[in-house]
């Protein structure tokens, strides 16, 4: 039997192709959201990703 | 509203540190959706929030004229709408109105870089346009191109017509040059790689690394032999890698070097495309940068369309590549860089020239064996989605098939040494045994009592918080042994009596890695009976002893944190103990649970 697709939580609006004349059609509730969540977890992140190649 | 997503195959294949140049694309278009969204979300807060400086920036016009520029130039305007400096910079300034409520004249500065990325697709598009930019300490940035010098402070208006570029000021129109941007541009074995140098763009000063904002022709010229070397071992050793470091990297960010030659290199999940890096000190270095700097790009963009961990903040615990606790976050994109590390290193090494091939054997050995107990922390710590749980499973899944791959013996002991002495000298600063349980085994030690096996394995513990510190001169030595031999000889050669070495070491660290195991137990067991608090001593002395000699060393190397504390303890009632008295006491207790 199939398994069934399992959930997942995609977050990230498709806008990639957009004409940028009608981002205002879009619903803005959902593009608030997806702002919000983004630069929440962006905050939290603002430490950069280091790496450091050790050399005497 | 439809949303990105990744097909299963696409994130099975970047969870084992892969994905080659259609899945990075996805990502690419993922990263473009996200800039377009704070893009759009700069100007509509701008004109809710601050509609002064709204309509004093002309903010709409621009926003219209990059909308007439779409259509003129439709692949151009993708390609500044995916720049890292445009994602750094709307980030930044969401950020930055989130925390004021008034209007000034640096909220303004901010706010007109937009034009300045609208300026930039006007350039490349050759078409005409009237934009206010702000100029900062005498320059106008136009990002990923260069800047302009100008003594006009605030804003200035650019005028682009008929192929000039002008600035309005109270003077008048003055003519200014085209900035050219900087790039590097190479192909190897039929793949190419394009990419900008840009010290000077200001949203991208945001690795909290000094960059080198001007770089001059002979230091361009060694960032361009160094990209160029670098590509060459990607481009015919590592060709995922490289197909997807010519999709995504787009901008090279230099940054000064740290003074201890040392690679300081970083990402930021703001800036996608970018890599800042401090000039490695040869192109294996930066080839190895390069894949490890990938990794977080991938990792940053999976995380912008897929939650891999939930929102709470989680317990630090143990990352090999830091020496401070690191939260699961952190842990995650740690364990994956090093995923890819692993990965390079597995093929690396054996393309490496004879005197060379110890580092590449050690690095693969050493990163296949922190990546996966990082894996395994990871999927411990009850912090994952089950998308993030598949996801680090199958990294896992890599992980543990390359660690039957073999491996020559003194690459093995060499680069687990190195990596043991790193965890070690992290568990004796920042793991700390409960109080209670170390009383209830100072009271068993004075009254003459063995200790049950749960005082003895059992003692719960916590992670001290704890900011980062530099590498320490034993850890370099440990890691130098494998990466230059001769060096390390040398080095150690001028530590003899007379020499003039300076490299910090005690007598107990240069029998250490001169091999003297023994003189190096007997050296760190003096130090830790002399000092009250000896980190340094008590990891020096679990990589000193014998695992396999007897019961008292095997329990050491498990357990300094708790050894190291009964120890403190011991001396704070007055009594000495020997560090290895001790750890066979407590050995005999855990082993009496054990038979029993």
């Amino acid at each position: 039997m199939e398994q069934p697709e399992e959930v997942q939580r995609w977050i990230l609006p498709n806008l990639a192709d957009l004409q940028l004349s009608q981002i205002d059609d879009l619903p803005s509730l959902g593009l608030r959201a997806s702002v919000c969540l983004l630069l929440r977890r962006l905050e939290d992140e603002q430490e950069p990703l280091y790496s450091f190649n050790s050399n005497i | 509203m439809a949303m990105h997503g990744l097909p299963r195959a696409d994130l099975l294949r970047l969870a084992g540190g892969t994905g080659g140049s259609a899945t990075l694309r996805r990502l690419c278009e993922a990263e473009r959706s996200k800039h377009i969204l704070l893009l759009h979300t700069v100007i509509a807060d701008a004109e809710l929030r601050f509609p002064e400086a709204h309509a004093a920036l002309e903010l709409a016009d621009a926003w219209r004229l990059l909308t007439h520029l779409q259509r003129r130039a439709p692949s151009i305007v993708a390609e500044v709408l995916q720049m890292p400096q445009l994602g750094a910079w709307a980030v930044g300034c969401l950020l930055r109105m989130g925390r004021t409520d008034s209007d000034s004249p640096e909220l303004r500065a901010d706010l007109t870089q937009l034009c300045s990325f609208v300026a930039v697709v006007g350039l490349r598009a050759g078409v005409d346009f009237d934009l206010l930019i702000a100029s900062v300490a005498g320059r106008l940035t136009l990002p990923g191109l260069g800047s302009l010098s100008t003594s006009v402070r605030g804003l200035v208006r650019l005028l682009h017509s008929g192929g000039r570029l002008e600035l309005m000021t109270a003077a008048g129109v003055v003519p200014v040059p085209v900035p050219r941007p900087v790039t590097v541009a190479t192909e190897h074995a039929g793949l190419s790689f394009e990419v900008g140098i840009d010290g000077s763009t200001p949203s991208l000063d945001c690795f909290r690394h000094p960059r080198l904002e001007a770089v001059g022709r002979s230091e361009l010229r060694q960032w361009c032999d160094r990209i160029t070397g670098a590509w060459r071992i990607l481009a015919v050793h590592h060709r995922s890698d490289a197909e997807a470091i010519s999709v995504s990297v787009r901008t090279v960010v230099p940054l000064k070097p740290d003074g201890f030659g040392s690679t300081v290199a970083a990402t930021s999940p703001s800036a996608f495309g970018a890599i800042a890096t401090t000039l490695p000190s040869d192109d294996l270095a930066l080839a190895e940068t390069f894949v490890h700097e990938l990794q977080h790009l991938k990792l940053c963009s999976v995380l912008d369309i897929l939650p891999l961990l939930d929102a709470m903040p989680g317990a630090l615990s143990y990352a090999p590549w830091r020496d401070d606790p690191r939260p699961p976050r952190a842990l995650l994109h740690g364990a994956y860089a090093y995923l890819g590390v692993t990965r390079f290193w597995r093929t690396q090494r054996w393309h490496m020239p004879p005197d060379q091939a110890l580092r590449g054997h050690a690095e693969f050995v050493r990163r296949r064996t922190e990546a996966l107990a990082a894996t395994e922390d990871l999927l411990a710590s009850g912090r994952l989605t089950p998308e993030g749980e598949r996801f680090v499973r199958e990294s896992g899944r890599c992980l543990r098939a390359w660690q039957r791959d073999p491996v020559p013996e003194e690459a093995r002991r060499l680069g687990l040494s190195a990596s043991f002495e790193h965890r070690m000298m992290w568990e004796a600063r920042h793991v700390a045994v409960s109080p209670e349980a170390v009383h209830k085994l100072v009271v068993h030690w004075t009254e003459g009592r063995r200790p049950t096996p749960q005082d003895c394995s059992d003692a719960p513990y916590q992670v001290r918080p704890a900011e980062r510190n530099g590498p320490r001169p034993r850890e370099r030595l440990l890691t130098l042994r494998y990466v230059d031999p001769v060096r390390f000889r040398e080095l150690m050669d001028a530590e003899r009596p007379g020499g003039d070495g300076d490299l910090d070491l005690g007598v107990a660290d240069v029998a250490l890695l001169r091999g003297d195991l023994s003189a190096a137990a007997a050296g760190y067991r003096e130090e830790i009976r002399r000092r009250s608090v000896a980190p340094e001593a008590w990891a020096g002395l679990a990589l000193a002893v014998d695992s396999g000699s007897g019961p008292a060393e095997g329990f050491l190397r498990r357990h300094v944190p708790l050894v190291s504390a009964l120890h403190a303890a011991i001396r704070g009632i007055g009594e000495a103990a020997d560090p290895l008295e001790l750890a066979g006491w407590l050995a005999g207790g855990a082993s009496e649970g054990r038979t029993r």
